[in-house]
Formats: structure tokens, sequence, C-alpha cells
């Protein structure tokens, strides 16, 4: 049950990271089918765009995942300027911001590199024992042996936060930003409206 | 240090049946010689202070640095074949602070044998002023950027994070952070962390298997491995150094110890000859009455 | 392209900004700890021709 569970998240995923490709497309329709030996993933759906490439490794990924089966590894890191949180550990699944867009992974996770998006990434251990860790910003590195490396400039648990000083980031930000007159300046402020936005809401 | 005292301590020997001066002369080295091993003793506590703290926290900067590379490794990523005027970058990582016995210069070594084969296709970047200090001489035009104000307090992400901010301005093909990997208290390695240019990553062989990669988002990728790895590194140095400087001083302590040994032999003897010959002339003229 | 790059900043400065943001918000218990990892006292000086640029700005990107 806990397999087919996983799986019908990974085909989740696996539409979501399609429909991201699409959005960078075109705005002309498609009947598309994409099915594997092990899962239907579109019947006829109007999609935007679909990369060959892009499906092969979806087919690829959705087979390696099914081959492998239960069993397996993730080799997750997660470490900071300020505090080192996972060493090669093996959990469950990892959910993170990112600048295209949140997403989990779980091990046999398509090999990928993203950039961190200011916010909260959700470490599932074990069964029904999960951390919430806020970052600020950083790098995530999922490779094709299963091993995961996240690295940030600063992390803290989000019981670290604090609510009203979160708040009081926020609005100094934005006054910031109010009375920035430069390109660059206006930038700096809108970094950090953008990361105070994430806080307040992580705290609360 | 202390090549100087050593080659007076002979020369004490040989004069040490003269007068009061020498006996005078001796006594002040004798005691120079202590105020050293004074000030080389407490370096050598303050460093094992800061030793154990830069242990800690290279401890916690090894996961990163790990992290940083792994991609590059498990990519494939390689300089490309037959670019046209490649340009190496090398990133020297000492500090400013000296007495610490050869971890700058084998640094600094490393990229001198590289220059010297390479010649002005490489690009250098010293951070500290020690390597900066030992490369500018020879090989002075080969130096973009010279970073300083390094050591005196362990280094932090800010720190690493202006050093890449100022290398992205500059054009390379591939380049390589030389730091000193530590190993134990008494010994670290120089050794290397390559670093790539946006062009070799594009053209790495194993690149089509990560998913979802547009340029922004490698570019971004590579702007902040470079800091992460720079940290790393120079928190590998940082520890390098201090043990490196623990070890140095305890040895100049232990030097210091040997000569203030040798010197007051030389001084109680001296002093003896002094009393000796005092005497002897008291005889002599009571005798001569 | 992200408004910061637009605006001429690149992901480090980005990072920069967002990681003393973060640290703004944090537990008074836990404030003095992080405001440690804001000190940074390197001086970058640019070289060419083996001789230091005088530059009227030196490198701040914090």
């Amino acid at each position: 049950m806990a397999s087919l569970m996983k799986s019908s998240r990974m085909a989740a995923r696996l539409v979501t990271s399609a429909t991201r490709v699409a959005r960078r497309g075109y705005a002309d329709q498609m009947d598309f089918t994409l099915a594997s030996g092990n899962k239907v993933f579109y019947t006829n759906q109007n999609v935007k765009q679909v990369s060959s490439r892009m499906a092969a490794r979806l087919v690829t990924s959705a087979t390696r995942l099914a081959r492998r089966g239960y069993a397996d590894q993730m080799d997750f890191t997660l470490a900071s300027g300020n505090k080192v949180f996972y060493t090669n550990q093996n959990v469950k699944q990892v959910d993170v911001p990112s600048f295209s867009g949140a997403f989990g992974i779980l091990p046999n996770h398509v090999p990928t590199l993203a950039i961190l998006k200011p916010g909260v990434i959700t470490v599932y251990e074990t069964e029904g024992v999960s951390q919430k860790i806020f970052v600020s910003s950083g790098t995530i590195t999922v490779n094709d042996d299963s091993s995961v490396q996240i690295i940030a400039e600063e992390a803290h648990p989000v019981d670290s936060l604090d609510a009203s000083a979160a708040r009081d980031v926020l609005s100094k930000a934005q006054s910031e930003l109010s009375s920035a007159s430069s390109e660059t300046a206006k930038a700096e402020a809108q970094i950090a409206v953008e990361v105070a936005e994430a806080l307040v809401a992580a705290a609360s | 240090m202390f090549s100087k005292t050593a080659l007076l301590v002979p020369q004490c020997m040989q004069q040490q049946t003269r007068n009061m001066a020498t006996l005078k002369a001796i006594s002040i080295r004798l005691k120079s010689v202590k105020n050293i091993q004074k000030i080389t003793q407490s370096m050598k506590m303050v460093s094992a202070a800061k030793y154990t703290r830069a242990e800690r926290e290279l401890k916690a900067a090894k996961p990163i640095g790990a992290g940083a590379s792994a991609f590059y490794s498990k990519a494939e990523v390689t300089t490309p074949e037959g670019t046209e005027s490649p340009k190496e970058l090398l990133i020297a990582v000492t500090s400013d602070r000296g007495l610490c016995g050869a971890v700058h210069t084998s640094v600094a070594r490393w990229i001198r044998n590289e220059l010297q084969t390479k010649g002005d296709k490489v690009l250098v970047i010293t951070i500290g002023d020690k390597s900066r200090a030992i490369l500018q001489r020879l090989y002075g035009n080969n130096i973009i950027l010279a970073a300083n104000e390094v050591g005196r307090r362990p280094p932090t992400f800010l720190d690493a994070s202006k050093v890449a901010q100022e290398t992205s301005k500059y054009n390379f093909t591939s380049g390589k952070i030389i730091y000193n990997k530590f190993k134990s208290v008494v010994s670290y390695t120089t050794s290397d962390l390559p670093i790539f240019s946006l062009a070799s990553v594009t053209a790495a062989p194993k690149l089509g298997v990560y998913d979802s990669l547009d340029a922004d988002v490698i570019q971004s990728y590579l702007e902040f491995s470079m800091a992460a790895m720079l940290y790393y590194a120079m928190k590998e140095g940082a520890c390098s150094e201090q043990s490196s400087r623990m070890t140095s001083m305890d040895n100049a302590s232990k030097n210091a110890g040997e000569m203030i040994e040798k010197l007051t032999l030389t001084f109680n003897r001296t002093r003896q000859a002094v009393i000796t010959r005092e005497l002897i002339e008291i005889i002599s003229g009571a005798s001569a009455l | 392209m992200t408004y910061w790059r637009a605006a001429g900043l690149n992901y480090i400065q980005y990072s920069n900004i967002a990681a003393r943001t973060l640290r703004r918000a944090l537990k008074t218990e836990f404030r003095a700890d992080a405001e440690k990892r804001e000190e940074s006292f390197i001086r970058i000086t640019p070289w060419k021709d083996g001789k230091p640029i005088k530059t009227s700005s030196p490198s701040s990107s914090a």
C-alpha cells in the first residue's frame, strides 16, 4: 500500500514537472499521451509542449522507480553555513522550495539541479517523524546515484524563528522598498521583502 | 628566529675565560631567549585555542565542500578540449599571518610550479598577504585580485561570498582553488578543488541526465557553489594554519629551552672562571708581599 | 530572467541578503550567535601588471 501511495505521489510530481516544461512553451493545443510499462501518465490530454528528451526521461525514471521498488535509499545531506543538519542520512522524502517551483524529492528522483528559494524544507525522516527547516538560499543537487545535497547559506529549524521579529523585518523591508531610489537598492529591498514574507508565513 | 642566537653560542664558549663583560653579554642573551620562549609559549597557547575552534568549524564545513563539488565529479564536468585561448584561474587560499611553518609557502609553491609551465595563460587570485608577497615578485603580472585582512578572525561565509563575487567578474575556462587540507594536528596536504565556468558545465557529457535545467539555474548554481567551495577551502586552510602554528610554536619553545640550558651552562662556567681568576689574583698578590 | 538579475545582482548577493534577513528574524537567544556570521573584514584589491589598482570604491558586496 505504501509503495502504491509513493508511486502515485511520484506520478503527481512527474505531471507537475511536465506542466512546468509546458508553461515555457507555446499556446497551441496538443493531444498528448504518455504511457510506460508500469503506468499511464496522460491519455489524450491537452498539454502545451513536451520535450522528447523530457518525455524519455520521465519514462526512464518511471521504469527505474518501478524496477528498484520500495527498498531504495536516499543519501541525504543538508548543510548550511551555521549548522549541519544531515550528513549522508537515509530519509524518506524531502520537500524543497526552489525557483522552478516547490517539489518533493523521493529516492531515485530524476537527477536535477535547482536553486533554493527562501522557505521551509520539510524532511520526512521516518514514518511520522519530520523536521521543518527554514533556509535562506542555496543549492539543491540530486545526482543519479540517489544522493541529494542541499547547501544553504543560513538554515534554522522553524522553531527558532520569532513571529513578531519576522513581522518587524517585513515591515522594515517594505518601507525600504518604497524609499529605494536606485534599481539595485530596489531589487535588494525586494529580496528582503520576499524572504520576510516567507519568514512570516513560516513563523506564524 | 633563533638562527642568529644559535651562532652566538659557540662564540661565547670561546671567550669563556675572559672577563666580566662576557658574563654580562651572556646574561643579556639568556634573558632575551627566555623572553622569546615566553612569547612562543603563549603563542602556542593562543593558537591551540584557535585551533580547537577551527577544527570544530571545519567539521561543520566539510559537508558543504563535499556537497558543492559532488555535482562536478558526478556529472563528469571537465574542461572542454580545444578551446580558443584557455584561461585558467588559480585561487590561493592563505592568510595574512606568518609563524606557522610552511603552510603558505607550500600553497605558493604549488602555484609557482603551475605558472612556470603555463605562463601568462593563468590568472591568479591570492587570498591572504602571504601568498601575494611570495608570488608578486616573479609572477605579479598574473595576479588579478589580492585579498587581505584574512586570518585574524575565522573565515565567514560572507568573506567567501565577497571573493566569489569579485571572481565572477572575470572570464575563465577552468580553475582550481589551492588550499591546505587538514589531516591531523601534525599534518596537512596541499590540495586543489576544481572550479568550472558556465561553458564547461554546459558541455559536460552527463549533463543531459539532469532534469529541468536552464542557463539561469546553472548560472546561479555555479555562483553559489563557488562561494560554498571557497568557504570550505578557507575553513580547511584556517584549520591547517592554526594546527601548524601550534606545532611550530611548540618546536620553537623547545628549541629555546635547549638554548637556555646551553646558555645557563656557559654562564655558570664563565662566572666560575671569573671568580677563580679573581681568587688567583688576590692570592698571588698576597704571596708577593 | 529574475528581477534581481535584471537589476545587476547575482545569486551570491541574493543569498547574502536572504541570509541576513533570516538572521534578523531569529529568536533572541539565537541571534547573538548568528550575528557573528555577519562579520567580514576581508578586503579585495584588483591587480594589474603586478601592481594594485587604486579604486575609488572598495569592494562591498554586502
